[in-house]
C-alpha cells in the first residue's frame, strides 16, 4: 500500500510510529524520530482551514488534521 | 582559518534560449577566463557545478570542455539555492586547505525539473511554486493588512531596476496597472508577481589569500555564511515570515561581525512579489509587517540598495544560475562598477538565496 494509491481511492491515511505514536508527515518509510516502524491508519475526517486562495473557480486551501499535520487540497462545495 | 576571495566570474544573458546545459556551462566559464587575463588552466584546484538539470557528470563535462583537470569536481543541488550552496562549498574546501582555487559555474534551462518537488506529498495536487506564493500571499496579506496594490510595487521597482542590467530577461518597465491587470494565475497571484523561470548561466571563481593577488588587486571576501534547511515539506513551514532566513541571517551576521544595519546593498531572493517585503523582515532590515513600507520609499527614492540587478522578478531566474548571479551583482556593487545599478558607498553586501517557499536559505556577507 502506498500513501498516494489509498489517496487516489479516497482514503486519507497517515503513518504513526508504533513506538512513539507521532505522525509522521509527510509518509515515510520509519518514523522520522525514533527510526521506529510505522503502521498506516485513517486520518481524522475533520480538518481546520488554515489558509485558502482560489485558482479560476476552485478553491484551495492549507488545512490541519489533528492538531498535527497540514496539507494543501482542494475545497469541494 | 584563512580568508577566501571572489576575484572573477562570468556570466551570460538570461532568456527562453533552447540551449543544451553543457553550453550554457561552458558559455559563462569562457566569459570569466576572459576576464582573468592572469588565470591559467593549471591553478584550478576545483570545479563544482551547480543546477538542477538531470543530466550527468557535468562538472567532470564542464572541465573535460575547459581543458581542465581539477582535484575536485561534482554537482551541488539544493533546488532554486544550489547555487550559493555550491559557493559554499567551494568556501569550505579552501578554507580546509584542500584546495586554493576554485571555479563554481551555475546553470539552468528555461524548462527546469527544478521547479517541482515531487517528493512533497504535503502539498497534494498543488505542487507548482504559484501554489505555495499563493498561501504564502495570502498569509502576509492577512497578518500585515498588506493589500495587492502594495505589493505590486515590488514588481513594478524589479522590473524598472532591471532594464539597467543587460543580462536580464526583462525588457521592459510596467506600471502598477499593468502588474494588477496582469494574467490572474489565483485570486492572490498575477504572471507579474511571479519570476519566470529562464535560461542562463553564472560563473564565479575563489581563492584563497594567498592566491587572490595573482588574479585581481581588487577581492572581495566573503566574511560571512550562514544557511537553515527547516524541512524540504512546504507545510511544515511558517507561512508569513521566514525562519530559515532569519536563522541563516543571523549566523551570517554574527559571523562577519555585522548588524543588518551596515549592509549598504543586498540581493534578494523575491521569486514571487511576497517574497521581497518576507524576506527583508526574516533578514532583520526591517520590523515584522514593516516591509512594504521599505520597498516603498525605496522605490520612491529612486533607491537601488535592494535587488539592484532587478532581483530574480526582472533579471529572470535559472535556478542554478540564480544565487550565482546574485553574488557576481554585490561582488560588482562592492567593486563599484555595476554602472547605471550602483548604489552609493557600497562597501558590504549581502546575499539572500533559497529553496522551496524559503524551507531552506542561505545568506553571504561579501566584502571589500
Ligand atoms: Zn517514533
Amino acid at each position: 500500500m502506498t500513501f498516494e494509491d489509498e489517496l487516489r481511492k479516497g482514503n486519507f491515511q497517515v503513518a504513526e510510529c508504533t513506538d512513539c505514536k507521532k505522525i509522521v508527515w509527510p509518509p515515510s518509510d520509519f518514523c522520522n524520530q525514533c527510526f521506529q516502524e510505522i503502521r498506516w491508519r485513517k486520518c481524522a475526517n475533520e480538518g481546520k482551514i488554515i489558509e485558502f486562495s482560489k485558482q479560476n473557480n476552485n478553491y484551495f486551501c492549507l488545512a490541519e488534521f489533528e492538531n498535527t499535520i497540514k496539507i494543501i487540497g482542494k475545497v469541494a462545495s | 582559518m584563512g580568508k577566501v576571495g571572489i576575484v572573477s566570474y562570468g556570466i551570460t544573458k538570461f532568456s527562453k534560449e533552447d540551449s543544451k546545459i553543457e553550453s550554457l556551462l561552458l558559455k559563462s566559464t569562457k566569459k570569466l577566463f576572459e576576464n582573468s587575463p592572469n588565470l591559467s588552466r593549471n591553478d584550478i584546484d576545483a570545479v563544482l557545478v551547480s543546477t538542477n538539470n538531470n543530466s550527468k557528470y557535468l562538472s567532470a563535462i564542464l572541465s573535460e570542455m575547459s581543458g581542465i583537470q581539477p582535484k575536485i569536481s561534482h554537482t551541488v543541488e539544493s533546488l532554486c539555492n544550489s547555487g550559493t550552496n555550491a559557493i559554499v562549498s567551494a568556501y569550505s574546501y579552501i578554507a580546509s586547505g584542500l584546495a586554493d582555487v576554485v571555479l563554481v559555474s551555475g546553470a539552468e534551462r528555461y524548462d527546469s525539473p527544478g521547479q517541482i518537488l515531487e517528493w512533497d506529498n504535503s502539498r497534494g495536487e498543488f505542487k507548482h511554486p504559484i501554489f505555495w506564493a499563493s498561501i504564502f500571499t495570502k498569509s502576509y496579506k492577512r497578518e500585515f493588512s498588506i493589500t495587492d496594490e502594495d505589493l505590486a510595487i515590488v514588481s513594478v521597482k524589479n522590473h524598472k531596476q532591471a532594464q539597467n542590467n543587460p543580462n536580464a530577461i526583462s525588457e521592459k518597465e510596467y506600471s502598477l496597472d499593468d502588474v494588477l491587470n496582469s494574467k490572474r494565475l489565483t485570486d492572490d497571484l498575477r504572471l507579474l508577481d511571479c519570476s519566470r523561470p529562464c535560461t542562463g548561466g553564472a560563473s564565479i571563481l575563489l581563492t584563497s589569500e594567498d592566491f587572490c593577488s595573482k588574479f585581481t588587486d581588487d577581492p572581495i571576501w566573503i566574511t560571512g555564511i550562514g544557511q537553515k534547511t527547516i524541512s524540504a515539506g512546504f507545510t511544515k513551514n511558517t507561512f508569513d515570515y521566514m525562519e530559515s532566513t532569519r536563522i541563516a541571517a543571523s549566523s551570517a551576521l554574527k559571523m562577519s561581525k555585522h548588524n543588518s544595519s551596515d549592509i549598504d546593498v543586498a540581493e534578494i531572493h523575491d521569486a514571487f512579489s511576497v517574497c521581497e517585503p518576507m524576506a527583508l523582515e526574516s533578514l532583520g532590515f526591517t520590523d515584522k509587517g514593516s516591509g512594504m513600507d521599505m520597498v516603498k520609499e525605496l522605490y520612491a527614492a529612486n533607491n537601488f540598495k535592494i535587488n539592484p540587478r532587478g532581483g530574480l522578478i526582472g533579471s529572470g531566474h535559472p535556478l542554478g544560475a540564480t544565487g550565482i548571479a546574485q553574488t557576481i551583482e554585490i561582488v560588482q556593487q562592492l567593486q563599484i562598477c555595476a554602472n547605471k545599478r550602483q548604489v552609493d558607498d557600497a562597501t558590504i553586501g549581502l546575499v539572500h538565496n533559497m529553496s522551496a517557499a524559503a524551507t531552506s536559505s542561505t545568506v553571504l556577507i561579501l566584502e571589500k
